[in-house]
């Protein structure tokens, strides 16, 4: 018999995996092969010898899995909570990051090779547009229907054939859509990210093209979202579930989830008031332990001032907080109060430092 | 060790997490395969803490889709399976390997023999462990998945995509390899203690 023939017979002999049959011939072979018998015989020892791997440790790990879990059921994707009724647990956007890799792929997202779409999001030839400058809002009406609140230095665009047989718009910056339910014709958002076809519904999107991501908080109905990079997945959300897509992904250095699927927060539990994603609709500036940096981009929309912060350790520091008439000089000082920086404000430059 | 009775309390404990949300039967799947789902794991990415992670939201996962267990024919591959897609997902986020296949990826499989259950001199065990650790990276890895985690080669096959051949091929490479390692080393009186009955 050849050697390539025994060897075989050995691997399956080893593995478990030789029928009777098999193992017959290998013993038949092994009695012509004393040198291989030899070899197999102290093959089968290393092949069962026990273990000593480097272990993880396995109580504590456990216990640490159970943490993550139980995080991920009270924070993460809203399976069974969506019309559980009024208790409303608040989140924490720490928890986040640990448990989005498993909500991505809960809804079955698999990013593989995030491949840029060429087509762009089609665009009708007579365009209306409505922006707004920094430091103003303003609220419009579609001719649908549709009501949108319209945050500081944002723009939706939208064609003449609007609310023929389908209504879409394109957003540049923040606003929250009351879309008019209209049997059979969606409600298409086109960001620079994500496209959101929405049925009747409340949401607030957020794609600033100078921020770090995309946010989607859906307040009721339902939508359905297709990221730009990657058409052929689809993400639902559900009410009070809100998407985060991050913008960038070529820089990054530390594995942040590109999505990130978790629950808009409310600050009272009978949700007389709309979550903190969109309270700026009511005039309230809010700030849901953001760094310094991202309140940086928000206070120069919200006052239209330039923000400098001199210190990058400064930058990655967080605070919450919400405002409602203060003006900018005094939601420095209350930020000052937490934060151990320094702010000066001259004109309308802000700069802050150590 | 692979064991008929391994494969039998998986199937028993899948039952109890998806008719009864057994909570100890969770933990006791938890304790049997997250060992070797996380050096599965570390193999590919190369971090502990990611390991941990990542075998942690495969069991996530598993609890989430619970209700479906049933129609799942063999848990630990649709695990191993699930663990890899986390695994190159991670690769692929990280972007330090930005084309991701089996081959080019380093793999770090931890194996290792103890000598004295073998009844072998330090020396040969040594020799072994290097033969092993030498292995090409894919060979490595499947020789290691047959032998400590206990999977057959049809499992290893669907985990990683490969042909059934391919896995015993490389089997056959690996187990050649550890046999030139102790071939100089066999004297024929030592042999005879062990094997010459």
């Amino acid at each position: 018999m050849k050697d390539e023939r025994i060897w075989e017979l050995i691997v399956l002999k080893l593995s478990g995996e030789a029928t009777p049959d098999q193992e017959a011939e290998l013993e038949e072979a092994l009695k012509q092969r004393p040198d291989l018998a030899l070899q197999a015989g102290i093959l089968e020892g290393v092949w069962n010898s026990r273990q000593e791997r480097e272990q993880p440790d396995t109580a504590d790990s456990f216990n640490r899995h159970l943490q993550r879990l139980s995080n991920h059921l009270s924070d993460g994707t809203l399976k069974y909570d969506a019309e559980a009724g009024p208790t409303r647990r608040t989140f924490s956007l720490r928890a986040i990051v640990p448990v989005a890799v498993a909500a991505c792929l809960a809804l079955g997202i698999i990013i593989v090779l995030l491949v840029p779409r060429k087509e762009k999001a089609p665009l009708a030839t007579t365009q209306n547009e409505v922006w707004t400058k920094k430091g103003s809002r303003s609220k419009l009406t579609l001719p649908d229907g549709t009501e949108v609140w319209l945050n500081a230095s944002s723009k939706v665009t939208y064609g003449n054939d609007f609310n023929d047989d389908t209504r879409k718009v394109t957003l540049e910056g923040e606003a929250f859509f009351e879309v008019t339910k209209r049997n059979g014709v969606p409600f298409i958002i086109h960001t620079h990210m994500v496209d959101i076809r929405v049925l009747g519904t409340a949401l607030n999107v957020r794609a600033y093209a100078d921020e770090k991501i995309t946010e989607t908080a859906l307040i009721r109905g339902t939508v359905e979202i297709v990221l730009q990079r990657n058409p052929e997945k689809k993400i639902i959300l559900r009410p009070d579930e809100k998407l985060v897509v991050r913008n960038d992904t070529a820089t990054l250095t530390k594995p942040e989830p590109i999505l990130t699927l978790s629950q808009v927060h409310y600050l009272d539990k009978e949700q007389r008031n709309p979550p903190v994603e969109a309270l700026w609709m009511k005039n309230k500036l809010v700030f849901d332990d953001e760094t310094l940096q991202q309140i940086a981009l928000k206070l120069e929309r919200w006052y239209d001032v330039k923000v400098i912060i001199q210190d990058k350790q400064l930058e990655d520091v967080q605070y919450s907080g919400i405002f409602e008439n203060e003006d900018i000089s005094e939601v420095l000082y209350a930020l000052q109060l937490t934060g151990n920086f320094h702010y000066t404000i001259r004109k309308k430059v802000v700069t802050i430092g150590l | 060790m692979p064991v008929m009775s391994e494969k039998t309390t998986i199937a028993d404990l899948q039952q109890k997490i998806a008719l009864y949300e057994d909570m100890n039967a969770y933990r006791q799947l938890y304790e049997l395969l997250n060992e070797q789902l996380f050096w599965f794991v570390f193999s590919f990415v190369k971090s502990k803490e990611a390991a941990e992670e990542i075998v942690s939201d495969v069991f996530i996962k598993l609890w989430k889709i619970r209700d479906e267990l049933p129609s799942i024919r063999n848990l630990q591959v649709f695990l191993y399976v699930i663990a890899r897609n986390y695994s190159l997902n991670y690769i692929i986020k990280e972007y330090k390997y930005p084309h991701v296949s089996l081959d080019e990826i380093q793999l770090d499989v931890t194996t290792s023999i103890n000598p004295e259950e073998l009844y072998i001199s330090a020396e040969m065990s040594g020799k072994i462990n290097k033969a092993i650790a030498e292995l090409p990276a894919q060979c490595r890895l499947i020789f290691r998945m047959v032998r400590e985690d206990g999977l057959k080669h049809k499992e290893v096959a669907d985990i990683l995509n490969l042909s059934k051949t391919t896995i015993r091929n490389q089997l056959v490479i690996a187990v050649r390899k550890i046999a030139q390692a102790i071939r100089p080393h066999l004297e024929p009186v030592a042999a005879k203690q062990r094997y010459g009955q």
